[in-house]
């Protein structure tokens, strides 16, 4: 087992795990977009998808565990990474003048913190209820949060879709950098994907970002929501 | 014209080293930045201080001695240009210039601007090269490469091992070095035995010199004097993963490195 502890230990096993847990957090994120947009075909659709995400409890859980995997492999990595940089370079330059980083590659590490405090919020806020306050309702006779409802109590306040709006562009700049870094990680890049990758990362983080946003908007502009 | 530099100073490698200011008046705009640096230290010599240390040699743009910091950019602001083909009209009257040596802790201060390269031939001696038993070279054209593959692998070994790439990483990573020495010899079919245990040797070396990760910023690219390309990274990760996941171990004995 030498062989896989060496893979892991090296710069490139630990950026393959940034790589390989950042593609399954990129389903996630996809996923859960497409889903809740549902909000906007009304309180049915929505609260029926809640109930088929939780048909059986063991695969929520399941893919809770999954993704709370990925999610302490992926921040694991990236600290043990981030103190080998500091080693690498303790002394900085007195001039620095950026040409190629660009501002999501730079502002990884910052927009991972503000993603971390925002993601334990968003699920005391609307998975568990914590933070919600008072009046937050689970759907008639089930144990599934009534969707419908919280959204549209949530989202009349305009601090809390402030957040939620700001989140969501560190989110896109996250996974833009995300995206163009993994493939080029995981050796999948060459010259000839380069631009698709590119072209490809700009559609799927602006239709998550996009539909993101729409939801707690739409809801503070009562285009959404009762 | 009439600059102003901000040197970084060092006496050894112990030194905590400083930035002097220097004033230089009557800079021709025909001088290399080098030869604008001779000019100066003429001067500090005939006042008897000690000249400003910094590597050159060929002063061609293909030998890789030269090449300092200059305002937060390595070789200077001049896409794929060494330090000693700049030239001074790049720069215009009354700039204000910082000179920094490489920054990583592969590449110790040795003085000044000058600094200990040898972590890149301890990666190259790790697997950088083709082992060649005795006898007569084959004809040239016996072994057929796609040009392509030929373009590719030469784009790859103009690599002249400045060091910029690292200076220009935010992370100081020696990825690109790394990967275009891979790369020249894993795209050409004298490279090909050898191939999967290279790119893990190197890879292993490079990391135990205390290089760091590639984020994937592109700064290296950017400020390579030679235009080498990112894809080689892609490259060289392809193969790294390959020959350490999923290749059968070499006979005998665990893989040796770092």
């Amino acid at each position: 087992m030498g062989w896989l502890l060496r893979f892991f230990n090296s710069t490139i096993g630990m950026k393959v795990v940034m790589a390989v847990t950042g593609l399954l957090m990129y389903g996630f994120v996809i996923i859960h977009m497409a889903g809740n947009i549902q909000v906007f075909l009304g309180e049915e659709a929505i609260n029926h998808y809640a109930q088929l995400l939780h048909t059986s409890e063991e695969v929520v859980w399941g893919a809770r565990l999954g993704l709370l995997g990925a999610v302490v492999a992926h921040i694991v990595s990236s600290v043990r990474l981030i103190m080998l940089s500091g080693k690498a370079r303790p002394t900085a330059y007195a001039k620095r003048t950026y040409t190629a980083a660009s501002f999501a590659s730079l502002s990884m590490r910052f927009s991972a913190i503000l993603l971390f405090v925002f993601i334990i919020y968003h699920l005391g806020h609307l998975t568990s209820g914590t933070f919600f306050g008072e009046g937050f309702k689970l759907q008639p006779g089930l144990k599934v949060n009534d969707v419908w409802h919280n959204v549209s109590t949530a989202f009349k306040n305009p601090l809390i879709v402030g957040f939620y709006v700001i989140a969501q562009l560190s989110l896109g700049a996250h996974l833009y950098h995300g995206a163009v870094s993994l493939f080029r990680t995981l050796g999948l890049a060459g010259e000839r994907q380069q631009a698709l990758v590119k072209n490809l990362a700009r559609a799927i983080v602006g239709a998550v970002v996009v539909g993101n946003i729409s939801i707690p908007l739409a809801v503070l502009l009562g285009l959404a929501g009762k | 014209m009439k600059l102003t530099l901000h040197i970084w100073r060092q006496k050894d490698r112990k030194d905590a080293g400083k930035f002097v200011r220097y004033e230089v008046p009557n800079v021709s705009e025909h001088m290399s930045f080098l030869e604008m640096l001779d000019v100066l230290n003429e001067d500090l010599q005939g006042k008897g201080e000690e000249a400003i240390a910094f590597e050159h040699d060929c002063r061609e743009g293909i030998c890789g001695s030269c090449g300092f910091v200059i305002n937060g950019e390595p070789h200077g602001p001049q896409d794929r240009t060494t330090v000693c083909q700049l030239h001074m009209r790049t720069f215009k009257e009354g700039d204000e210039l910082y000179l920094e040596p490489w920054r990583a802790t592969a590449f110790p201060v040795v003085k000044d601007l000058v600094v200990d390269r040898s972590a890149f031939d301890r990666i190259i001696q790790a697997g950088g090269f083709v082992s060649v038993n005795t006898g007569s070279a084959r004809d040239a054209n016996s072994l057929p490469v796609r040009k392509e593959d030929a373009d590719r692998a030469f784009d790859a070994a103009a690599c002249i091992g400045c060091g910029a790439c690292v200076a220009a990483c935010p992370n100081a990573a020696a990825m690109l070095f790394t990967s275009a020495k891979v790369s020249h010899l894993s795209l050409l079919p004298q490279g090909q035995p050898e191939r999967y245990d290279r790119v893990v040797k190197m890879v292993h070396q490079m990391d135990s010199e205390d290089f760091g990760h590639c984020s994937n910023h592109g700064e290296c690219e950017v400020h390579c004097p030679k235009g080498i390309n990112l894809s080689n990274i892609s490259r060289m990760n392809a193969d790294y993963i390959k020959a350490s996941l999923f290749m059968s171990p070499r006979e005998g004995k665990e893989e040796s490195g770092a």
